[in-house]
């Protein structure tokens, strides 16, 4: 029984353990990959306002166009 | 018995370790979002190469500084984008200034060029001129600058932030235009922060964002808003701050002064005058002071 205790009390600790070591290393590791996944994000909110943009002027030349016809 | 309810809580406590080591990170991803703080440029032109004119390539570039909420924590970046033909290249080491704009190309984290511009008012356009290096070419930079209005949720965020400074002004701003949003005390900064999320084009909302502008020019939707306004209203004293700032580039290249347009030239020799009178109170300030210093 004591035996039984004393396994699974290191299996609780190791648990902890590798938990806070998986922890640490995404903390470690995040330092870059959060600079990276800014930078990926703030990139890709950039593209998304060239694209709605220059559709933009694209419509406003149309519009444009076609008053100066009529 | 006691030996399964011990063998249950450890395995229950390696289990629950466990999902939340693994699910943190996950959870927190979910949170990733941004909006754009300062919008730079932002458009489409031409680069050509000064020695052959014959010699050039289209690019699209949007550079703006970029409020990024990731793990919950929010982060600023001054970033852009450039395409240069079909190559896309990232822009970083940025600086956006009053009308100016300048930074490093980079291509998989390696620099291959830099670049700087400045903006000038053509109609009520703004155009992006400056130089260029890139892969050891050089060229000139021409980019229109492209329409964009301000974002609901950055409207919101403007007219807080200049309730939350100018209280006292903002409480006349949305006074002055229609029926008071808050009540008579207290800083009403967060009201109309949710006010205007939801009401962007009220007249108490635009006329907040518009107070903000004002005063922050390094924007090119704020200059874009400022030009509309000064068109049609070049008395304001907002419009010098404009005029200001146009004129510190013009000033650099004399001869465009000339091509500029109408309303702008106006909204020049106001700030002349203006400048002048400021000047001239100054010098009698000056010498009156220098009297009263020599009667003594």
């Amino acid at each position: 029984m004591r035996a039984v205790s004393i396994i699974l009390l290191l299996a609780i600790i190791s648990a902890v353990f590798i938990s806070g070591c998986v922890q640490q290393q995404g903390t470690g590791g995040q330092t870059t990959g959060q600079e990276i996944q800014v930078e990926d994000q703030a990139i890709q909110t950039l593209e998304n306002e060239l694209d709605q943009a220059l559709e933009n002027i694209t419509m406003e030349d149309l519009e444009n166009e076609l008053l100066a016809q009529s | 018995m006691n030996k399964y309810l011990v063998l249950f809580v450890t395995l229950l406590a390696i289990a629950s370790v466990s999902i939340s080591a693994m699910a943190q990170p996950l959870g927190a991803q979910r949170t990733v979002r941004a909006r754009i703080r300062t919008m730079g440029v932002l458009g489409e032109g031409l680069a050509i190469s000064p020695s052959d004119p014959m010699d050039f390539e289209v690019i699209k570039v949007a550079i703006a500084s970029v409020n990024v909420v990731v793990f919950g924590e929010e982060k600023t970046v001054r970033i852009g984008v450039l395409h240069f033909g079909d190559q896309k290249y990232k822009i970083k080491d940025v600086e956006i200034g009053n009308a100016s704009v300048s930074g490093n190309i980079y291509e998989n984290e390696t620099q291959v060029g830099s670049f700087s511009a400045d903006s000038y008012v053509k109609g009520t356009k703004e155009i992006w001129a400056g130089s260029m290096t890139l892969d050891g070419e050089n060229y000139n930079i021409y980019v229109i600058q492209a329409p964009r209005k301000a974002k609901p949720v950055e409207v919101a965020e403007r007219a807080f932030e200049y309730c939350k400074n100018n209280p006292e002004k903002c409480r006349a701003a949305v006074k002055a235009v229609g029926k008071q949003i808050c009540g008579e005390t207290g800083n009403c900064a967060d009201k109309i922060k949710n006010f205007c999320s939801q009401h962007p084009d009220d007249a108490r909302c635009k006329a907040l964002h518009r107070a903000y502008c004002a005063t922050h020019l390094s924007d090119s939707t704020c200059r874009e808003e400022m030009i509309k306004y000064c068109k049609e209203h070049p008395d304001r004293p907002a419009c010098e701050k404009l005029a200001e700032v146009y004129n510190k580039n013009l000033k650099k290249r004399p001869n465009m002064i000339n091509k500029a347009p109408e309303w702008f030239k106006r909204l020049r020799s106001r700030l002349k005058t203006a400048t002048q009178l400021k000047s001239g109170k100054q010098t009698n300030a000056t010498s009156a002071g220098g009297e009263r210093g020599d009667k003594r």
